[in-house]
């Protein structure tokens, strides 16, 4: 654990375990970026080490990439930030297949980063949208607890929607 | 970490990946035609979606390309003029008018549907009553019964009426309710209202910019309300008092004629007051400033905003897109953004013809079917 003494030129270092035990050393400003790291460093203050026993080594580090990117383009101001910011996201959910996008999601919520889940959400009603109900079922893992009938009765109620 | 949303009452068979706070998340991003679809997926979504009727449409309204035309005209006829009354979580409503009828058109834009709430043929008191130089429209929302009102003031400058005649229209009960209040319980004596209304309060409360008149007989300006759930008037004074406005008739004050939800002016009451005064030096300036009323209801919390908008045409402030990018528009020149704090304009990137009147809201997008609805009770 580091020792050296927190002054105003040196930037904090924090150890990440995920469950597998797998570590990251991240910089406090990156890793803060996640809600839940953030207060947890506020809360125990000199505590370095930091376990996450609920996300594994590979999402933790995609997180990480993803807070890392953003609190680098944010520390100049500048406009032209913001349009490298949505170039990189886009970048970054692009090849994400929907067994790494649900799990990175999960993480994202579980470490509460907003913007990144903002990010994901938007990602998967992208993937969702024209799908089929059956489809939309294997999804989300969801299986169908209507009635015989019910379903079929949704549907007529709703039909002017498929018009 | 929250996992399922147990207010729902349904069976608990949601995703064994996702928490509901992101499924959630994942919902509110879906078009309005999807989520109908999704109600089949389960209960839980079913009663979800049932319920939470609304779904905002989160736009990024900084720049002009996030304007998508919606093809679809409200009614197949054709009306000498459409008006629009107002808008309210994704319904729109209007009035339209020529020599053989007027009616009411509620209209929801996402699901393509309208319908018509009511219909005034020629020749008939009520055609005459709906003729937009007799009445005031205004579009509202009660949320305690869920219903969409439509209220419609009646009066007539030139007779020395002892009554305000009030129509309430009730999406829900599918009728048209009259109210008559008497004089006494106006908040003042009404000569004009403007046909601009700005509904807050979330949909309970309708706001007109109307001419009126003291004891004496002396013209003042103010807001008069209409509690659509109450059924009752409210008046709220303007920023500078009843004097200043009366005794300066050049300068022009509006309503905002829409108001975005977004951070610090969430739901406020604003105007925008213009001086068009001629500046010998530098030719005709026109200037404007915004009052936003901090605290709904009290006129003490009346807040100046400078906006700094210099323009050498007359213009009039449509509303505020963000905290800084107003809608403006120019004579002669149609719609423009306008930065107030780079100062960049920019036009449109709408087919705007500046010959034809052009109403804006605020678009939202829900699920609320206007077909269903009226049916019930």
């Amino acid at each position: 654990m580091s020792s050296s003494s927190t002054t105003t030129t040196t930037t904090r270092l924090l150890m990440l375990k995920a469950s597998d035990g797998v570590t990251f050393e991240v910089e406090e400003a990156v890793a803060t970026k996640l809600g839940a790291i953030n207060n947890m460093v506020e809360e125990e203050g000199s505590e370095d080490l930091i376990c996450l026993p609920n996300v594994n080594g590979k999402f933790l580090g995609m997180v990480l990439e993803w807070c890392k990117k953003h609190a680098n383009n944010n520390t100049n101001s500048d406009k032209g930030n913001d349009e490298v910011n949505k170039w990189w996201d886009k970048e970054f959910v692009m090849d994400l297949d929907q067994n790494t996008l649900y799990h990175l999601l999960m993480a994202a919520d579980y470490l509460s980063g907003t913007e990144l889940v903002d990010l994901l959400t938007e990602k998967v009603a992208s993937m969702i949208r024209g799908k089929k109900v059956e489809e939309i079922r294997e999804t989300f893992k969801i299986k169908s607890d209507f009635l015989p009938g019910q379903e079929e009765e949704i549907r007529k109620k709703n039909s002017w929607a498929f018009e | 970490m929250s996992s399922l949303n147990e207010e729902d009452g349904a069976d608990r068979t949601a995703s064994d990946y996702l928490p509901w706070d992101v499924v959630s998340e994942i919902l509110v991003k879906s078009p309005v035609r999807s989520l109908i679809r999704f109600k089949r997926v389960c209960k839980q979504w079913n009663s979800t979606l049932n319920k939470y009727v609304y779904f905002v449409h989160r736009g990024n309204h900084s720049t002009g390309d996030n304007f998508t035309q919606l093809e679809h005209r409200i009614v197949e006829r054709k009306f000498h003029a459409l008006r629009k009354v107002g808008s309210h979580n994704g319904i729109v409503c209007f009035l339209g008018y020529d020599s053989s009828m007027s009616t009411i058109i509620l209209w929801n834009p996402s699901l393509q549907q309208s319908i018509d709430v009511g219909v005034w043929r020629a020749g008939t008191p009520e055609y005459y009553d709906s003729h937009p130089k007799h009445v005031c429209f205004g579009f509202g929302y009660d949320s305690r019964s869920e219903d969409y009102r439509v209220v419609k003031l009646l009066y007539k400058e030139s007779e020395q009426t002892t009554s305000c005649r009030v129509k309430l229209y009730s999406l829900r009960r599918n009728w048209w309710e009259t109210i008559n209040i008497h004089y006494t319980r106006l908040p003042c004596k009404i000569r004009e209202f403007g046909w601009l209304s700005q509904t807050l309060e979330a949909g309970r409360r309708v706001h007109w910019l109307a001419n009126c008149e003291n004891s004496n007989g002396e013209g003042f300006r103010r807001i008069l309300s209409f509690d659509v759930r109450g059924k009752v008037f409210g008046q709220i004074a303007l920023p500078r008092g009843d004097r200043d406005y009366r005794e300066c008739n050049h300068q022009r004050v509006e309503l905002a004629s829409f108001v975005l939800d977004h951070r610090d002016r969430k739901g406020l009451l604003t105007l925008f007051e213009y001086d068009d005064e001629e500046d010998c030096n530098n030719g005709s300036r026109f200037r404007c400033y915004a009052w936003v009323m901090k605290k709904y209801g009290s006129v003490d919390s009346w807040t100046k905003l400078e906006l700094n908008i210099s323009l050498s045409k007359q213009f009039m402030v449509v509303g505020f897109l963000s905290e800084s990018v107003l809608l403006i528009r120019v004579t002669g020149e149609g719609m423009i953004w306008y930065d107030t704090n780079t100062q960049r304009k920019e036009c449109l990137a709408i087919d705007d013809d500046t010959k034809i009147l052009s109403y804006v809201g605020c678009y939202m997008e829900s699920v609320f079917s206007l077909k269903r609805s009226p049916r019930g009770g």
